[in-house]
């Protein structure tokens, strides 16, 4: 379970930041990360845009880094020998040739060409945990070494001072929107939006019983705020010509596309936080990896198409998350095991298009691969992009991807 | 606190409520008569809940979904209906607290029987001593099917179980190091279904005979493993607050959970002396915040109160809530409290009472107390420590409809909450 509070943050202070809020003093040294510079070591902020868009796709489970960004040198085929991918089959990617991708990934060729795509290899905390629930804390909190009761992104919307015409800062879409956790900044957390609507019983007038439920609680009103916003969004659908086949598409696409429709529907929305689970792949690797990364690509690239024909797509940054990476070797179940650094994507305005980091297979951490890049560079260019004062909520300078 | 609220309290926290109508005559009865039947219903005279599953549910891996679909269904919508009907609620409460505990999901399982198998399972040996349960529940199909036991073999353990073994179900984080857990998951290596029986047993060309170093001691096989981890100092006190924040609500007090570890530890290890120190502690009043009752644990209640029979499916509903039984989303268990103040839980908590409502029958004590325009009454029918609050009670009464009404109530915090 997420073990923290995964809910509705109300404007009324539900939650009360203990550590590493806007403007807290609470910061731990300061230190930048002391891991590996991805960049040189320019610290400098990535580009903002007042009016910027973050949206964040957690793939929750842990996703395989080794099988996602591929090593085209090296031991790879002696530690994946019945799941790795053949060298012949990876997409290329600009200015590297010493990894490659995921065949599945394919539909994010367009966005790779047009150098939309940064690639990151070995992302992760310094102290990494092999627990997924320790390992989430960590990520959704940014905060390691200290336990903070808000996330980073939630710090961030209350830092920027969202006035949204729906009064929504942050929208959390499937199981884990922890990152979105504020001190003032309401959010709406939804499962399944297409059963997002009230159903009054037979003969109750809906107006009225909508209400009286919205009175009894701030909770209900705010729930009630929420539908008012996914009752609209229907409005703002492209016609199926317009954009590219999504055969292939699951949760992840699923989720995208709501959080395209979203956006459309009301631009002023800062943050759209995307998660599904299934990247657990303890057993029988393969065939569900494909699966997942493929749902990946064609959210993605639907995602941008939405965008673009809503003429928006420059004001939107997407990064990716997952806990943590998977053991180097595989089991006998053909699978993998919880490892450590993991292999990230950040896509849109301010992505450069290449690779940072490494997997090296020379040099493993009982069996796992080492974190190379500190995940709050990461999330310093998506705080960047929100115009959010990133160092103070990050509690540290961290290199950015340039 | 009054006997209507300690009683009333009580039956939230270690069952599923009391049958709508029926508050005033446990209160007239008294605390111990209620402690009694609750907790002891072999003692209190209750008759016994109806067999459950007296149909076979097993589809073989070559059936197709659609069919695997629509058996698991059936037994779901059996099991909540027995949840609704066992005159023992506090056995199905604490097969609930254990599905939540030690979790299988379908998708991973996929054959219903196993998924039927394993309920029963923690219905059976449920209350009795955590040993047996442990043990059994390592080697149940459906949960060597869910964390990949049934692929964990020498050669290349797989220790995904293993590792939840310590962290989620006995230990918790901190208390174990990642050395015990790749000992763990080699001396559970080789435990296998055998699909033509449908039981499981040790395979030893599988099994890595070797002794490990574990948590201390030495082992190289399941009991070694259960009994290395209950010999751990932070195992009875782990198991209790797993127990104390469902019955004693958020942020137990520290005494009473040590009491309660104390208890489950000098029994032998019995869950059922567990449990009653944490109820003894609730019954003789201690205080606790309210707990925001899950989906399900909410739905069952509303069903009870109401009598309302449904004969609508309602599968989809408590889905979109975030709580399919069967389908738990992590294997840390359900969220927890607060984790269900989500607009999408407060949307489907409405659309599945609407439901209820509807199909409540006139004359319940529901029914007629709505009708009385009477907090108190409506309160006592429906099984509730307290009277609706102000802007509870204003709220329901907005509504012309009876129906309207009695689905405000059943959304309104005091029944959501425990």
């Amino acid at each position: 379970m997420n073990r923290r509070q995964f809910l509705l943050a109300t404007s009324s202070g539900l939650i009360v930041a203990c550590s590493g809020g806007g403007g807290s003093k609470s910061k731990p040294s300061g230190t930048p990360g002391t891991l590996a510079a991805p960049t040189g070591g320019v610290t400098a902020p990535t580009a903002s845009r007042p009016d910027g868009i973050l949206v964040v796709v957690e793939m929750n489970g842990g996703n395989d880094a080794l099988n996602t960004v591929v090593p085209l040198v090296g031991k790879y085929h002696d530690i994946r020998p019945k799941i790795g991918h053949a060298d012949d089959e990876l997409l290329p990617i600009p200015g590297t040739t010493a990894y490659g991708l995921h065949p599945e990934l394919a539909p994010l060729q367009g966005l790779i060409d047009a150098k939309r795509v940064t690639t990151l290899a070995g992302i992760g905390f310094d102290q990494p945990n092999r627990s997924h629930f320790a390992a989430s804390d960590m990520w959704w909190q940014a905060t390691p070494g200290t336990v903070s009761a808000t996330g980073w992104l939630g710090r961030g919307l209350d830092a920027i001072g969202v006035t949204s015409v729906t009064d929504t800062g942050g929208i959390s879409l499937g199981p884990s929107g922890t990152a979105l956790v504020s001190t003032k900044t309401k959010t709406t957390a939804v499962n399944e939006a297409k059963r997002f609507r009230l159903e009054p019983p037979k003969g109750s007038d809906r107006d009225l019983v909508a209400e009286a439920w919205a009175a009894m609680s701030d909770e209900h009103a705010d729930a009630l705020a929420a539908i008012g916003l996914f009752a609209t969004m229907k409005e703002a659908d492209p016609s199926e010509d317009e954009i590219s086949d999504t055969t292939g598409g699951k949760t992840i696409t699923a989720q995208l596309v709501a959080a395209a429709r979203l956006i459309a529907t009301d631009p002023t929305i800062r943050t759209i936080y995307v998660s599904a689970r299934g990247f657990d792949t303890h057993a029988n690797q393969v065939k569900r990896h494909d699966e997942l990364m493929k749902d990946l690509a064609v959210g993605i690239r639907t995602f941008y198409e939405r965008m673009e024909l809503a003429k928006l797509a420059d004001r939107i940054m997407l990064i990716t998350t997952s806990e943590f990476g998977r053991r180097t070797y595989e089991n006998a179940s053909g699978g993998t095991d919880h490892g450590k650094a993991g292999a990230l994507f950040i896509v849109g305005p301010t992505a450069t298009g290449t690779l940072y980091g490494g997997l090296n297979l020379d040099d493993l951490d009982d069996g796992d691969l080492k974190p190379q890049i500190d995940p709050r560079s990461l999330y310093a260019v998506g705080l960047d992009w929100l115009g959010a004062p990133t160092d103070e909520i990050l509690a540290g300078t961290f290199e950015r991807f340039l | 606190m009054d006997d209507r609220s300690l009683i009333a309290r009580a039956s939230r926290r270690l069952g599923f409520g009391v049958v709508g109508g029926t508050l005033e005559s446990e209160v007239t009865a008294g605390v111990a008569a209620f402690r009694t039947k609750l907790l002891t219903p072999d003692t209190g005279g209750v008759p016994q809940a109806p067999p459950l599953w007296t149909t076979d549910a097993t589809v073989l891996p070559d059936e197709p979904n659609t069919r695997r679909k629509e058996v698991t269904f059936a037994a779901m919508s059996e099991w909540l209906e027995h949840m609704v009907t066992s005159p023992r609620t506090h056995t199905e409460w604490l097969t609930w607290f254990w599905h939540g505990h030690f979790v299988v999901a379908q998708p991973e399982v996929r054959n219903p029987q196993f998924m039927v198998d394993n309920l029963l399972l923690l219905r059976t040996l449920g209350a009795g001593d955590f040993a047996t349960l442990a043990t059994e529940v390592t080697k149940d199909p459906a949960m060597l099917l869910y964390l990949d036991g049934n692929d964990n073999q020498a050669e290349a353990p797989n220790e995904n179980f293993s590792r939840e073994l310590l962290e989620l179900f006995t230990l918790g984080i901190g208390n174990y190091t990642e050395d015990d857990v790749d000992s763990g998951a080699s001396a559970l290596t080789g435990w296998k279904i055998d699909r033509n029986t449908r039981t499981t047993r040790l395979f030893s060309d599988r099994h890595d005979g070797e002794e490990q170093p574990y948590l201390g001691a030495n082992v190289d096989d399941l009991d070694g493993v259960v009994k290395a981890v209950m010999a751990q100092p932070a195992f009875a006190p782990f198991i209790a607050g797993r127990f104390a924040r469902q019955v004693l609500g958020p942020n137990p007090a520290a005494d009473l959970v040590a009491a309660a570890a104390t208890a489950f530890t000098s029994s032998g290890y019995q869950v059922s002396a567990l449990i009653g120190s944490l109820a003894d502690s609730l019954l003789a009043g201690t205080d606790s915040a309210p707990l925001i009752l899950g989906p399900v644990p909410w739905y069952i209640a509303a069903r009870r109160a109401t009598g309302s029979p449904v004969g609508k499916d309602v599968r989809g509903m408590l889905n979109s809530c975030g709580q399919l039984p069967w389908f738990c989303p992590s294997v840390a268990g359900w969220p927890y409290h607060d984790g269900w103040a989500t607009a999408a839980t407060h949307v489907g908590r409405f659309n599945l009472a609407a439901v209820v409502a509807e199909q409540t029958a006139t004359d319940s004590a529901a029914l007629t107390a709505v009708g009385a325009d009477d907090n108190t009454a409506l309160a006592m029918a429906l099984g509730l420590p307290t009277d609706f609050s102000e802007p509870s009670w204003a709220a329901i009464t907005t509504m012309p409809d009876a129906r309207g009404r009695l689905t405000l109530a059943l959304v309104s915090p005091e029944f959501v909450k425990a």
